[in-house]
């Protein structure tokens, strides 16, 4: 895999760094440049974490990457890993942001993901080739993930955890900080529950950062050019009130359900809406 | 001195003919049984012996055998008694003429003859051997009156089938009664779901193309009632299926004299808790199981995530071949198993996950656990898959007002199922198949074959879907089938959207 070495000054230098306090001289690149600038998020977390945290960082990574956000993490084991591995899933964008070399796959467990990432994706370090992982580089690393990032979500965090002190960064840099809250009596919440004290947004859905970061439906002009007359009917009800079930459009439009199935049926083929427990609603894609 | 006597013995649920041969010879006094027969038979000279005295008859004092022909054919059942203390009692009498009588009964103590298990299909192969006369328990004539071609002679004691046999009296003509079609109103009726309409569109396609239907949904969303409602929108029984289903009811033993015929389609809802045996049937007498009582009715699999996963295993191979082989030591059983399978589902353990108003208490691993359950291989033979929602309150009020609740009654569903298996027999003629949710491989290749529209969209469902081909095959004839809903010969791209919405969840979420 080819290394490219991005300097301060060059035009692939990401704008969002030159705003930080002290940006790094060159950045170690492998994969996708375009993601260096494109719109990104920061997904991270502790190490040590719980099914739910894991979980919420997946499908966080999901929602964003299906969105056409970048998804910006440091590869760590437990929430990192979750929000890279969800980005993919929903085959859109990640990038790791490493504390080593970018030659160095730390922690070693995780190079079927580094490679995939690299790939798909965006490996991206401060450190030359052959660096090693040190405890000391991570705290300089976390400036470069914030930075990266228009937002920096906390999904779960102990009460020391480095992902407060990317959120701390973050909340320096002038970024937006969210934490997802969780249940107080674990220990694993202490530091996301601790940011939504200190002012970070609380993340009540996952949808909550879209929002934010203004993204809206699918536009409607594309439904309209793409959908037959019969389909923009329906997308546009749905379009108006959010999820609805089959027999919910069907009681709005009159129509039966032979005639509804099959509409919804190809847009979601197409790619319009989606569906989950039942019930349907327009995809959400970046707005131009 | 050498009698002979002729009844019959079950095998699964067919009958085959067997004549009883008694003999006397002199020696020590004694009673022995030779033929293959079971233990039920064997018993027999226990009870025999004194029913005979204790209705003023007197049991020889030499050596009795009976010997059960053909010999080499396990034979079983308690109705041997009848004949066999009637071979005794004929011993040195004069006979009327019974070349083409036969007999059946269990005997009592006190000479009481008692109805039992398989009467019907006793009788059905009997009069394939040119019997003309049955005598039979009162307890079973109504029951075997569904055969119109065969006299039924019902007793109520061994006095009086002996006094027949000896001539000294006659028996009277059981009289049939009219079979109507019992509580033809059962009370139950789609037109009472709310709401719930493309739930039931999924069952009309399921019912009019035979194809099984899985609906997952929260409880209390009307998963079972509708499921209840499924065979009231099959069509009715022909003769033959009255026959032959009340045939297996008899064999199971639940036939009763308020109810002596299964007139109309079987509904099965076995509790989660069934055994292996109780679903697929047997045991050392094989009886039918709940697969074989829903036989060419609807087998309903209530709650699905609480069977244990090693019977509804099983349960595969039978379903999917219509009939279930028990081997037992000396031959192969067979009980038929053509079902249209319902299941309900909750879509989590708590039941609470598609529900917007409640909380789901389930754990990612939880969730992952059961769903793995459930999709598992039995699931994905069963071809509709259809998520039921709860209806909401407003919307509940809105429903009264539109068509649609009045479409849907069971009345108006029936007649549409009718007119599409006709429509399905006629095309079908000929074929080993008669509806579309029995279509193998080249049946599809045959009757399923696809514009060029609709085939794009099956590729591009194939690709964002990653359909298994058995899902392939499957969307395919659930699209012939809502082709022939709407009595179009051609599949179009409406029809495979619709067949493509019943798999879109099994195979992706
Ligand atoms: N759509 C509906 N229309 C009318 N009654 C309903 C409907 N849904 C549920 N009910 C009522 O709620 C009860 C529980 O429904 P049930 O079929 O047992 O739900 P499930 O099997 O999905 O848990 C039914 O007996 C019925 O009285
Ligand atoms: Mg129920």
């Amino acid at each position: 895999m080819e290394i490219i070495i991005v300097r301060k000054g060059e035009p692939a230098y990401p704008d969002r760094l030159l705003e930080i306090k002290n940006p790094p001289k060159q950045l170690y690149c492998c994969g996708n440049l375009k993601l260096l600038s494109s719109r990104s998020v920061a997904v991270i977390g502790s190490r040590t974490s719980t099914v739910y945290g894991r979980n919420t960082a997946k499908s966080i990574g999901r929602c964003l990457a299906a969105a056409g956000i970048t998804v910006v993490s440091g590869m760590a084991i437990g929430i990192d890993t979750c929000a890279h591995e969800g980005a993919l899933e929903a085959g859109g964008m990640t990038a790791a942001v490493l504390g080593c070399g970018p030659d160095v796959c730390y922690p070693a467990e995780n190079k079927l993901l580094m490679a995939d990432i690299q790939r798909k994706g965006l490996i991206v370090t401060e450190y030359p080739p052959g660096t090693p992982a040190s405890r000391y580089n991570f705290p300089n690393r976390n400036r470069i993930i914030s930075g990266l990032c228009e937002a920096t979500v906390v999904v779960q965090a102990r009460n020391r955890s480095g992902a407060l002190i990317t959120a701390e960064l973050a909340a320096e840099q002038g970024r937006d900080v969210f934490a997802v809250p969780g249940n107080i009596d674990s220990q694993y919440n202490l530091g996301n529950n601790k940011l939504i004290k200190e002012g970070a947004a609380p993340l009540v859905c996952v949808e909550d950062i879209l929002e934010h970061l203004g993204i809206s439906g699918v536009s409607e002009e594309d439904a309209r050019s793409r959908l037959s007359d019969r389909e923009f009917q329906v997308f546009e009800i749905l379009n108006q009130e959010g999820e609805m079930t089959v027999d919910e459009v069907c009681l709005k439009t009159g129509f039966s359900p032979a005639y509804v199935t099959p509409i919804l049926s190809v847009m979601e083929m197409k790619g319009f809406i989606n569906s989950e427990m039942g019930k349907f609603f327009v995809k959400i894609t970046p707005c131009k | 001195m050498l009698t002979k006597v002729r009844t019959a013995t079950l095998s699964g649920i067919e009958g085959y003919p067997v004549t009883v041969e008694t003999d006397l010879h002199s020696g020590l006094p004694g009673f022995h049984i030779v033929g293959l027969a079971d233990t039920t038979i064997k018993e027999a000279s226990k009870r025999i012996k004194p029913a005979i005295q204790n209705c003023g008859g007197t049991f020889p004092g030499e050596k009795v055998t009976v010997n059960l022909v053909p010999a080499g054919r396990p034979k079983e059942g308690s109705h041997f008694d009848l004949p066999i203390a009637l071979g005794i009692i004929m011993l040195g009498s004069e006979v009327i003429e019974l070349e083409d009588t036969a007999f059946i009964g269990e005997v009592s103590l006190d000479g009481t003859i008692n109805g039992v298990r398989g009467a019907l299909p006793l009788a059905i192969c009997l009069r394939q051997a040119g019997i003309r006369n049955l005598v039979l328990p009162l307890e079973n004539a109504a029951e075997v009156s569904i055969l119109e071609d065969i006299n039924l002679l019902p007793v109520a004691h061994l006095r009086d089938a002996a006094e027949y046999v000896l001539g000294i009296r006659k028996l009277p003509l059981y009289i049939r009664k009219e079979i109507e079609r019992e509580n033809e109103e059962s009370g139950v009726d789609f037109a009472q779901v709310v709401g719930q309409e493309s739930v039931k569109r999924a069952i009309l396609v399921g019912a009019a193309g035979n194809h099984g239907i899985l609906m997952m949904g929260s409880p209390g969303c009307g998963k079972t009632m509708m499921a209840k409602r499924i065979p009231g929108i099959l069509p009715e029984l022909t003769y033959e299926e009255k026959v032959e289903i009340t045939g297996i009811y008899s064999v199971a033993g639940l036939l009763s004299p308020e109810h002596p015929i299964v007139n109309q389609r079987p509904f099965r809802s076995p509790h989660h808790n069934i055994t292996q045996t109780g679903l697929i049937g047997g045991g050392v007498r094989p009886r039918p199981g709940e697969l074989s009582l829903a036989h060419r009715g609807v087998l309903f699999l209530d709650e699905l995530g609480e069977f244990d996963a090693r019977v509804i295993d099983a349960m595969r191979q039978p379903v999917e071949e219509g009939i279930i082989r028990i081997n037992r030591n000396l031959e192969e059983v067979i009980f038929p198993s053509k079902v249209m399978m319902v299941i309900a589902a909750n879509p989590c353990k708590c039941g609470n996950l598609w529900d917007s108003r409640k909380i789901c208490t389930c754990s990612a691993h939880q969730l992952e656990g059961y769903r793995r359950k459930l999709m598992g291989p039995f699931a994905d033979r069963v071809d509709i898959h259809i998520k039921v929602n709860p209806v909401e309150k407003d919307n509940l009020m809105q429903y009264g007002e539109t068509q649609l609740t009045k479409w849907m009654s069971t009345a108006e569903m029936r007649e549409i199922v009718c007119r599409t298996r006709a429509l399905q027999a006629e095309r079908y003629r000929g074929e080993a198949f008669c509806c579309n949710g029995q279509l193998d491989e080249k049946g599809i290749r045959n009757y399923c074959s696809l514009g060029r529209e609709s085939k794009e969209l099956m590729m591009a469902s194939y690709e964002r879907l990653g359909l298994s081909m058995r899902g392939y095959s499957k969307i395919l004839r659930m699209a012939r089938t809502i082709a022939d809903l709407s009595e179009s010969d051609r599949i179009e791209t409406e029809h495979v959207a619709e067949a493509l919405m019943y798999r879109i969840d099994l195979e992706t979420k």
